[in-house]
């Protein structure tokens, strides 16, 4: 009698495994980020400016927001920590900096990539999956010629195609020169 | 004699090549170039040279931009010249001109002058806005967005109290008074609309959204100015930066939501294959950057009664298509088939999804999944329990981040 109400529930279990439900619970951790298309800055230069970080979660609850550098951390860099609280509706400000060497070249392109993913959030229940969601900005810095001042690898390549015409004259004279001294002695 | 003659040939030749050379360079253009700003080169500037003679009413002349900022609602980021997107919302461009009448300011619209009708000065309006998307956008370039009934104001210049304006002091009486009025206007910009590719010091106005004003005076005289083409340090105030008075920076904004999407496999066979799930994810975009892919990264789900029994996430996979036998979401390298990748515990792996952004509603876009193996045996771990969960308290919750 024991043995057979056991086998009973062995062919439940079998029943009800064989026929598993799961509910992929989508947690809507939604928020938005906006910045500049794309940052241009003289060579030495660094400037200061601020991602927006937008909550946009529904139903409203607050969050936290990670920020991480994930790529050209030598040009970006953040400023107030990697953690920040929005407030459900509210948006919020995530300072930067971007620097760029003085020896960095007029033309130079630099691609920076920020991830923005939510560190923490309130769950619910079991039986299902609860998703988060993030976003990976990826923006260039390109290194631009200050106002006023004529772009260097312009200039030098003017110079060097000058430099070429001058030196070929100069070769082109010397030697009509030469061809001409040593002509003279067979005329006379 | 010959060889004297071919010097000088020669040197006539060298002399005509570096000259061509310094004109390809540019180098002498300079001393014919009349103003600055996107005529180029070489063009007169005609905004400068207005030259109406008239003896009862001169025409107004829009004399300067200040800097655009954004406001309703005011962006905690941006600045000068710059516009902040809200997501699945709309912004407003606040452009700022002044506009100096010989007469007076008394026939210019608003405050004590007629009132302001905002439209194209061609017709009915006497106000009017236009802004334009860089052409260099890749998508929605050259799209405009214009001031409409309600959105643009007149502020007095009188009595010195606006920095904006030049007060100017009368040499008989002492008294201060202006020719000159300022406008504010607010265009409304949507989520969608085309970002700037390009930000400040731009290298071409086709990186950036360009501003055009117009003005009509009483008299109905008209004059219509592009930003870009006056002055940009005015009445000494300087623009905070390098082309902050003469464009619109409009930023990218990344948004995409799952927002009332969820996913099931309901009654799924343990011991099936390709088994997809009932409804997709659904994504919408309500920014106006666009999702080339996205990073996918799953947990193995614990179960809900018995401690200690695992469901390995390797036993599913994700795609931009529904799942088949060995197809769309349901195929991929391992089990055959294409157009699916297998979930990696811990490791995120790239799905391909498109996401673009238009007009009128966020554009959306599906994410299939797939038990795409017969989780028992192969996938389960420890006593086998009826239901399992991956939840953000316990820190096996899935995550995708959008890449853009």
């Amino acid at each position: 009698m024991v043995k057979k109400i056991f086998n009973k529930r062995k062919e439940n279990l079998f029943i009800i495994v064989g026929l598993m439900i799961i509910m992929l619970s989508v947690f809507v951790s939604a928020f938005a980020v906006s910045f500049p298309g794309k940052i241009n800055i003289y060579p030495g230069g660094s400037i200061d400016k601020s991602f927006s970080i937008q909550n946009t979660m529904e139903p409203l609850e607050d969050i936290t927001v990670r920020v991480t550098v994930e790529g050209g951390g030598d040009y970006v860099s953040i400023l107030e920590g990697s953690d920040y609280e929005v407030a459900s509706g509210e948006t919020i400000p995530v300072k930067v900096r971007i620097s760029v060497p003085a020896n960095a070249k007029v033309g130079d392109i630099y691609t920076a990539k920020v991830l923005f993913e939510t560190a923490t959030s309130e769950g619910t229940g079991g039986g299902m999956v609860q998703f988060t969601t993030g976003h990976r900005k990826s923006f260039d810095i390109e290194v631009v010629s200050e106002p006023g001042q004529e772009t260097p690898s312009t200039l030098s390549t003017t110079w060097i195609i000058v430099g070429i015409i001058v030196i070929l004259l100069v070769i082109i004279v010397v030697w009509l020169i030469k061809k001409n001294q040593n002509s003279e002695p067979i005329k006379k | 004699m010959n060889i004297k003659k071919s010097v000088a040939g020669f040197m006539i030749f060298g002399i005509m090549l570096v000259s061509v050379g310094l004109i390809s360079a540019g180098w002498f253009s300079d001393l014919f170039t009349f103003g600055e700003g996107d005529g180029g080169e070489g063009e007169l500037d005609t905004s400068q040279f207005d030259a109406t003679v008239s003896l009862s009413n001169a025409p107004a002349r829009i004399v300067a931009f200040r800097p655009t900022i954004d406001v309703n609602p005011i962006s905690v980021s941006t600045g000068n010249g710059e516009v902040g997107p809200v997501a699945g919302s709309t912004v407003d461009a606040q452009v700022t001109f002044i506009v100096e009448d010989p007469n007076g300011p008394n026939d210019l619209p608003g405050l004590t002058g007629p009132a302001i009708s905002v439209g194209p000065v061609s017709g009915a309006g006497n106000v009017y806005v236009i802004i334009t998307a860089p052409t260099s956008a890749p998508a929605g370039s050259g799209v405009t967005r214009v001031s409409g009934t309600g959105d643009c104001i007149a502020v007095s210049c009188s009595g010195g109290g606006n920095p904006n304006c030049n007060a100017i002091t009368d040499d008989t009486d002492g008294t201060d008074y202006t020719l000159q009025k300022q406008y504010t206007c607010d265009v409304t910009m949507n989520y969608y609309d085309a970002p700037s590719p390009d930000s400040f010091p731009a290298s071409s106005k086709n990186n950036v959204w360009t501003i055009r004003a117009e003005i009509k005076d009483d008299a109905g005289n008209t004059d219509t100015a592009d930003s870009a083409l006056v002055d940009a340090d005015f009445n000494g105030l300087a623009c905070t930066g390098l082309q902050d008075c003469d464009y619109i920076d409009y930023w990218t904004t990344s948004a995409i939501d799952t927002a009332g999407s969820s996913i099931a496999w309901t009654g799924l066979g343990v011991s099936a294959t390709d088994t997809p799930n009932d409804a997709p994810l659904t994504l919408n975009n309500w920014g106006n950057t666009q999702v080339i892919d996205l990073q996918l990264t799953g947990e193995d789900l614990v179960g809900d009664l018995i401690v200690g029994s695992i469901m390995e996430v390797e036993a599913f996979s994700a795609g931009p298509a529904a799942g088949g036998v060995d197809s769309g979401a349901c195929g991929h390298a391992t089990g055959g088939g294409s157009g699916g990748v297998e979930l990696i515990g811990g490791t995120g792996v790239t799905v391909l999804r498109d996401i673009g952004y238009t007009a009128g509603g966020a554009d959306t876009a599906d994410l299939h999944f797939c038990a795409w193996a017969a989780v028992d045996p192969l996938y389960l771990t420890g006593p086998t329990d009826t239901s399992y969960h991956a939840t953000v308290v316990e820190g096996n919750n899935w995550n995708v981040i959008f890449n853009s």
